[in-house]
């Protein structure tokens, strides 16, 4: 049994010192892919809300082979249904003087947010899944069969969508060249 | 970007791969674990809270299931504690582990040695500890007289599965490789290598040897597969959700973390006998001369007696097994390596040998043997 396994199976029966210490390896990581995935603000909340989850869940784990890629099931989760959230607003927002909004000013942080959501993100092209599959490939290194398992997906499914998104990208970037 | 990504047709534009590049190396804010840790902190308290008067009555309503379920071990003659005795709660433990300064010492470290960072120690063969390191894909035995390694004995390319575990048969060493093509090698310990390979399909994740057979669970397949170990020919395949620890007998018992049971196989005609409920995800199964023990995943252990099929679970957090001269020794997740008392299942002697951080355990040339993270220790267990 290796000292990982041991802190989970410790960490599952209350031991918060072991916990510490398994949150502390995987804390880099899942900042990385939440900050890739939603951006460095929110990605905090999500990393923070991925481990108190995983303290909260983690008596149910069976498979101690499996935590990470069950830390990265939450964490990508939680990141997707951001994501999926955040599309949904701009639809409503798209196109309008915020300021002609009554209630609603410049300074507003719905507006900020608004803002914000085009800033420098390369990965906005991306849709959610698409997002998910490729931070999971290149920023974490996660094989297309991990992935898969990470997320809930068939590998051809994992495969598709990270043919789709790389599309994007190269449209985007041509696109973005050619303006 | 490297690592164990498969080769895409299309790689990412540039500016894609440089705004990748610095998503990998962002790190995350000094005070982000301090947020987690008094998060959860809090999630605890409230937690204690709620559950305070629901463990007083609930002990009571688990000894009471607990009954219940042993009535139904007891019910069908092939399935001792099945499906029903599996979900059925065991007894909280009785008492709390006693301080280890209060306990007569188990012995003492004889010697010490070096190791290097990817040895595993895995099992005894031949009187001596045996290590393997799966990134290198070798193994190594331990001269016990010297306290030397002999030299390593390579059975699989480097970089395979990180798992590489190791079973005797009195002849030959086994081991179960993970490789495809070669399930599991037989190593001869005098000349020093492999003398036979034998292809099963499998991903071993338990070894076991003995009577003339070589046991491999595959916790992937859900699958006990039991060999002929003078010919390599297949003899059992058995079906069992999850298995992982096996220890070989008159009969074989194999631990099923996917039923949450321990299951006794006929070696002759593969069936299974009968099967005992435990607590969660048991992975280590050890037979002493009175009881069966069994190492569930959260540490803890239950002894089974074999006549009445009684579980009964100790106190004390172990992480590792081992059985020396018919007697239950147990490594603790506090590094401390203790004797088993069978009644109270806590230690009765034992022994700190490091502040955190033992793995593993073996008991061969009449002492045992436990490793932290660069370090080998050897106990001399102390006189009855």
């Amino acid at each position: 049994m290796r000292a990982t396994d041991t802190d989970i199976r410790l960490a599952q029966r209350g031991d918060a010192a072991a916990f510490e210490r398994l949150a502390g390896r995987q804390l880099t990581g899942l900042y990385r892919i939440a900050g890739a995935m939603v951006g460095e603000e929110d990605g905090r909340d999500v990393v923070q809300e991925t481990l108190v989850t995983a303290w909260r869940e983690l008596p149910r784990l069976r498979r101690v082979d499996r935590f990470e890629s069950w830390l990265r099931s939450i964490c990508m989760n939680r990141c997707r249904n951001l994501l999926r959230t955040r599309s949904r607003r701009p639809s409503v927002l798209a196109g309008l003087d915020l300021s002609s909004l009554p209630g609603l000013r410049a300074d507003d942080p719905m507006a900020r947010l608004h803002s914000d959501w085009a800033t420098d993100d390369m990965l906005e092209v991306l849709r959610p899944d698409e997002r998910a599959v490729f931070v999971l490939h290149y920023v974490d290194d996660r094989s297309l069969r991990e992935i898969a398992g990470i997320l809930d997906m068939k590998p051809g499914t994992v495969k598709t969508k990270l043919h789709a998104g790389l599309r994007r990208l190269r449209d985007a970037v041509a696109s973005e060249g050619a303006a | 970007m490297t690592g164990n990504r498969q080769v895409i047709e299309m790689p990412p534009p540039a500016p894609v791969r440089r705004h990748v590049d610095a998503l990998r190396r962002a790190e995350p804010p000094t005070d982000l674990l301090d947020s987690v840790m008094a998060e959860v902190e809090r999630t605890r308290q409230v937690g204690q809270l709620r559950m305070m008067p629901i463990v007083v009555g609930g002990s009571l309503a688990a000894v009471a299931a607990a009954a219940i379920g042993i009535a139904v071990l007891f019910s069908s003659p092939d399935r001792v504690g099945g499906p029903d005795a599996t979900r059925t709660p065991l007894p909280s433990p009785a008492s709390q582990p006693a301080p280890i300064r209060d306990l007569p010492a188990a012995g003492s470290v004889e010697a010490t040695a070096p190791i290097g960072p990817g040895q595993i120690l895995t099992t005894s063969a031949f009187d001596a500890p045996w290590f393997a390191d799966p990134a290198a894909g070798t193994i190594q035995r331990l001269d016990p007289g010297s306290m030397t390694f002999d030299a390593p004995i390579e059975i699989r390319p480097r970089g395979g599965p990180p798992r590489l575990w190791l079973a005797s048969d009195g002849e030959l060493l086994w081991a179960g490789t993970g490789v495809p093509g070669r399930t599991l090698v037989a190593v001869d310990p005098e000349l020093g290598d492999v003398v036979r390979e034998v292809d099963l399909g499998l991903a071993p994740f338990w070894v076991a040897a003995g009577n003339g057979m070589v046991w491999v669970t595959d916790r992937e397949r859900d699958l006990l597969v039991g060999i002929d170990a003078s010919t390599g020919a297949e003899l059992h395949r058995v079906s069992i959700a999850e298995p992982t620890g096996v220890h070989v007998g008159e009969t074989i018992w194999v631990a099923s973390a996917g039923d949450d049971e321990v299951m006794e196989v006929d070696p002759r005609s593969g069936r299974v006998l009968r099967a005992i409920g435990v607590p969660a995800d048991p992975v280590q199964v050890v037979r002493s001369a009175e009881a069966l023990y069994v190492m569930g995943g959260d540490a803890r252990i239950v002894a089974i007696d074999l006549a009445s099929g009684v579980t009964r679970e100790g106190p004390r957090t172990l992480v590792a097994l081992a059985v020396l001269a018919g007697e239950p020794w147990a490594l603790s997740a506090v590094f401390d390596v203790g004797l088993l008392d069978p009644a109270s299942l806590d230690f009765s002697a034992a022994l700190k040998i490091g502040p955190g951080g033992g793995e593993g355990l073996v008991a061969a040339a009449g002492s045992l043997w436990t490793i932290d993270r660069d370090t080998l220790y050897r106990i001399r267990p102390a006189p009855p």
